[in-house]
Formats: C-alpha cells, structure tokens, sequence
C-alpha cells in the first residue's frame, strides 16, 4: 500500500503518459486524482529546509536508487538518478546563490523551466539546448 | 493501431493531409483524429517530412515487472520530492518577496517533474499497465478511479 501523499505525482505523471497516447479522457481523469491526492499540509517552510531536504536526496536518496538500480541493470532507473541528482544539485546551488546575493540573482534575468528534466535556468533567454537532457529549448517555459 | 502526432514537430499543413485515405489527420485541433484512422496504416507516418507522426497501440503487453528494491527507492525519494514540492509551495505562498515566490515556484515545478520521473521509473509508466491499475483498484470511493478502471481494462 503506498502512502498517499506520494501519489500526486504518480498520477501527474499518468495523465502526461495519457495525453501522448491521444488517451484525453484518461488523461483527464488521472489529472483529477492527481488534485485529490494533492493534500496540502498548512506549514510554513523556507529555503533552508528546503535545501536539507534535497542534501538528503543526494547523500541518501540517489546513491540507493543507483546501487538498487545497477544491481538489476535498471537502465530507465539509472537515467532517472543521472538527471535528477543533476537537476537536485542545481536546485540547491541556486538556494545556496539565492542566500548570499539575494534579489541581484534576478537583474535582467528571466526564469525558464525545461518541461522534460526539469532543468532551471535564470538566464535572459532559455538555453539552445538544456545541458542535463539535451532537448531544445522548445520544452523550456517561463516561470512567472 | 492508431496515429498520434506530436504538435511541436509538425511544421503544419503538409504531406499527412494527402496521404492519409480517411482525412483522420485534417483536424482544427492538430490532433489525428484517431477514431477515423485506418489501424494505423502509417502512410502519413513515413510521409512526415519532420517525423512528427507516431503510432500508438490500443493495448500494451505488460511491461517487465520492476524490481522491488528499485521501486522503493524510487518511491522513497518521490516522496522527499513531494514533500520538497510542499514546503516550495507553502514558501511561494507565504513570502512577502515576489522574486523568493517566484523562484519558489519554480522550484515546485522542477520537483515535480523529479517526482514524476521516479513514479514513472518505479512502475507506474503507463496508463493500461498492472501496477497502474493495483493503485487504482485501491480507490474504490472514487469516482475518477471507477471510471479509469472501466477504460482501461
Ligand atoms: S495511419 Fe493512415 S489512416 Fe491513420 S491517420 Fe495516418 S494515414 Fe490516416
Ligand atoms: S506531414 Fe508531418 S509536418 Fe506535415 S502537417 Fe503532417 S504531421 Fe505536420
């Protein structure tokens, strides 16, 4: 039995699965569940915790999968562990940046998103191609 | 079978709206409309100069099973992910900063997408496949989860 609250991005995830199979009413349906299960927990958290959280990802989380991963020559696994320890790292460099310049991170700078690895980048424009997942920058949305 | 094209390949109004013998890929929405297409006969597929048209079964044979130690590890970070994406959320809301909410936000965003890669390597990778439909099953108040359960048996 999973636990609920992880279950939001499970069926997040479905409804994407669904939409490329031209399956609307599936998908329509998976994005539903995705809203129910999202049970917001009323705190107030900041950067900081935020940024333990993800040092646990990458000192815990990350190698298991891997070991569990290479032990079976999951390969789709792996892929998934090289992109999001990349992507995690970033996230934490830009907490870690936010901290010590502040508002200044932003002067001219917008922030762009890419949709398939999740990829962020605080740049004028997006990338030609995203460094970590390699897709142009047709996948890279605005965040505002 | 049926044909699916991907919008953002598609350069538009092209060789697909020729080929096809049915007119299944002549839509105002730039979808194929897939009840009118012929079991996927692929003449619009090899004709797409951009590779923008894919072929999609009905019915997936089940994938291979995941092994369950990857599976809860996966899990195990999708969780920490979601909790990420919450406390993200709740500083987005909460700060006084627009450019703190802004980044907040998209820092909710990316987890997301990290969340999702580990539901989708951990098993549930496709709408039809059996761990789907377990999780599903498990929701017998639902009403969305009724209805998926009907659709995709
Ligand atoms: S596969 Fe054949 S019938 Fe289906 S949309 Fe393409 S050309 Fe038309
Ligand atoms: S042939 Fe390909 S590029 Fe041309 S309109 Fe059809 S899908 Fe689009």
């Amino acid at each position: 039995m999973k636990k609920e609250k992880t279950l939001s991005p499970v069926f997040s995830n479905l409804a994407k699965a669904a939409t490329k199979q031209q399956r609307y009413e599936e998908a329509g349906l998976f994005s539903q569940l995705a809203e129910q299960m999202y049970v917001e927990v009323p705190k107030k958290g900041n950067l900081d915790s935020l940024k333990d959280s993800m040092i646990k990802d990458i000192d815990i989380h990350y190698p298991e999968i891997r070991k569990a991963a290479q032990a079976v020559g999951d390969r789709g696994a792996l892929r998934a562990v090289t992109w999001g320890e990349k992507v995690t790292k970033i996230h934490k460099s830009l907490i870690a940046r936010y901290a010590s310049k502040g508002d200044a991170i932003m002067d001219g700078n917008e922030i762009f998103i890419c949709e398939a690895c999740g990829f962020i980048a605080i740049a004028p424009s997006p990338p030609n191609r995203c460094p970590i997942c390699k897709v142009d920058s047709s996948r890279f949305s605005k965040v505002k | 079978m049926y044909a699916s094209r991907n919008g953002n390949l598609c350069t538009k109004d092209c060789l697909c709206l020729f080929v096809c013998p049915t007119g299944a890929t002549d839509t105002e929405d730039g979808q194929i409309d897939k009840s009118r297409c012929l079991d996927g006969c692929r003449l619009c597929v090899d004709a797409c100069p951009s590779h923008a048209i894919y072929l999609v079964f009905e019915k997936y044979p089940e994938p291979a099973p995941k092994d369950p130690e990857v599976t809860t590890a996966l899990m195990n970070l999708c969780e920490a992910k979601f909790g990420e994406e919450d406390t993200s959320l709740s500083i987005a809301e909460y700060t006084e900063n627009s450019i703190e909410a802004r980044i907040a936000r998209a820092l909710q965003r990316s987890t997301r997408i990290l969340a999702e890669d580990c539901a989708r390597e951990g098993g549930y990778m496709t709408p039809d496949c059996k761990p789907t439909k377990e999780l599903l099953a498990q929701f017998p108040d639902s009403q969305a989860a009724r209805k998926l359960l009907e659709l995709l048996r």
